[in-house]
């Protein structure tokens, strides 16, 4: 203590210094016109920059928070689009319902691919349902259970989407043809179709797992096999299922009602 | 006219005299001390607070600095006058011309308060100086011939 109070002593024109600029700066800030507006415009620049900087990271935390909340806001628009629009299959009511879910584990190098989602039958999440990613069909759920729901990626051979060139009317099923993960093949389009690279392939809303009209891909070649009837048409996919995150589930309210029809029609 | 913030190309700052010509051997603290009480004086006369007291604080600060550099070998007398130290003025002059020019740049840099204004506050400072340097070697030149 006694040490600390030589060293303020024999140091006192110092300190004495300090301690009268830091007055008198603080006088010239305060008390002129001028410098006051300098010295205010600095310092609101550095807090400004201050804040702008701890709002981003800020930002960078919460983007799950506002991944999740743009995906619901998706999951509201597109319900509300495709049940305002045409895009319904069943023409008058509107007949969709949008779940929202995240991919938690994927795979897409194999020939039978699919992936798990984080909702399950206990978020009404059932077998048979459709998976979005955006506007772009990806999968079709196959198993649920209480909190988890497994999908039928469109990367599987053995998933066929039932499918239509647009504005051309013609429709066929779409499969994936392994290993490129950006293409599938769309067969039974008849022969005489005019269809052309470059036309884009939707939903035909046949199958009443999406509606129709859901944008799938573009037409990148067009083969006719000899002695076959019906095209081969390679379709450059829409959906990037390699970075497949957020997605939306969609149900189709009359499901049930439409695939009893069909059986009564079977038998 | 000793000072002010409204002439734009020179002021006359004569003031700082009132450190120069303390006794050498003044305790630094209560030269500071000085130092603020005097630009706080002068600042009150015209209407700038701190603006004189910034530069006359941190003026009296490095007085010791500068009497400390610039010592004779034989060393200060006691309670001797800066004006005494030498026969001649020209120590004098050196010793005021360094605290003289370091104060009005510095009053100069808080008076436009921006470094954007940089080639201003040179010029002013540069004439400032000169104009004052002159009256305060007039001063000691008087003192030394009628003995004030």
């Amino acid at each position: 203590m006694i040490n600390l109070f030589r060293f303020l002593l024999r140091n006192s024109s110092f300190f004495l210094f300090i301690v009268f600029e830091i007055i008198a700066l603080y006088l010239v800030v305060n008390y002129n016109q001028s410098q006051r507006k300098t010295f205010l415009d600095a310092s609101s620049n550095i807090t400004a920059t201050i804040l702008e900087k701890n709002d981003q990271l800020h930002d960078y935390f919460n983007l799950q928070e506002i991944n999740r909340n743009l995906n619901q806001e998706n999951a509201f628009l597109l319900e509300k689009i495709i049940s305002q629009s045409a895009l319904t299959s069943t023409a008058d009511k509107p007949s969709f319902k949008f779940y929202n879910a995240k991919v938690i584990s994927n795979q897409i190098d194999g020939r039978y691919n699919r992936y798990v989602i984080n909702q399950g039958r206990g978020a009404h999440v059932k077998p048979g349902m459709g998976i979005l990613s955006g506007t772009f069909p990806a999968g079709i759920i196959y198993q649920a259970t209480e909190n988890y729901a497994s999908v039928i990626s469109l990367l599987n051979i053995n998933l066929n989407i039932s499918a239509r060139i647009k504005n051309k009317g013609y429709f066929g099923l779409m499969r994936w043809r392994p290993p490129n993960p950006q293409q599938s093949v769309l067969f039974d389009v008849p022969a005489y179709a005019d269809v052309l690279p470059g036309d884009t392939v939707v939903t035909s809303g046949h199958s009443h797992v999406f509606p129709a009209q859901m944008p799938l891909g573009i037409v990148s070649s067009v083969v006719t096999p000899k002695g076959s009837n019906s095209h081969e048409i390679a379709v450059n996919l829409f959906v990037n299922l390699g970075r497949l995150e957020y997605v939306q589930v969609i149900e189709n309210v009359h499901r049930t009602e439409l695939d009893s029809l069909k059986r009564n029609d079977e038998r | 006219m000793l000072g002010g913030v409204a002439d734009p190309y020179l002021d006359i700052l004569i003031y700082p005299l009132l450190l120069f010509i303390l006794p050498v051997n003044t305790p630094a603290a209560v030269v500071v001390l000085f130092g603020f009480l005097g630009g706080l004086g002068v600042d009150i006369f015209y209407n700038s607070p701190g603006v004189h007291a910034s530069a006359l604080v941190l003026t009296a600060f490095l007085r010791k600095l500068v009497l400390n550099a610039l010592e004779p070998r034989t060393g200060y007398a006691v309670d001797e006058s800066p004006l005494r130290v030498r026969p001649s003025n020209y120590w004098y002059y050196s010793y005021t011309a360094v605290l003289l020019f370091i104060h009005i740049l510095v009053y100069n840099l808080v008076s436009f308060f921006s470094l954007a204004h940089v080639l201003d506050i040179l010029i002013k400072t540069v004439l400032t100086f000169v104009v004052s340097m002159l009256l305060i070697g007039l001063h000691a030149v008087l003192w030394r011939t009628i003995k004030l």
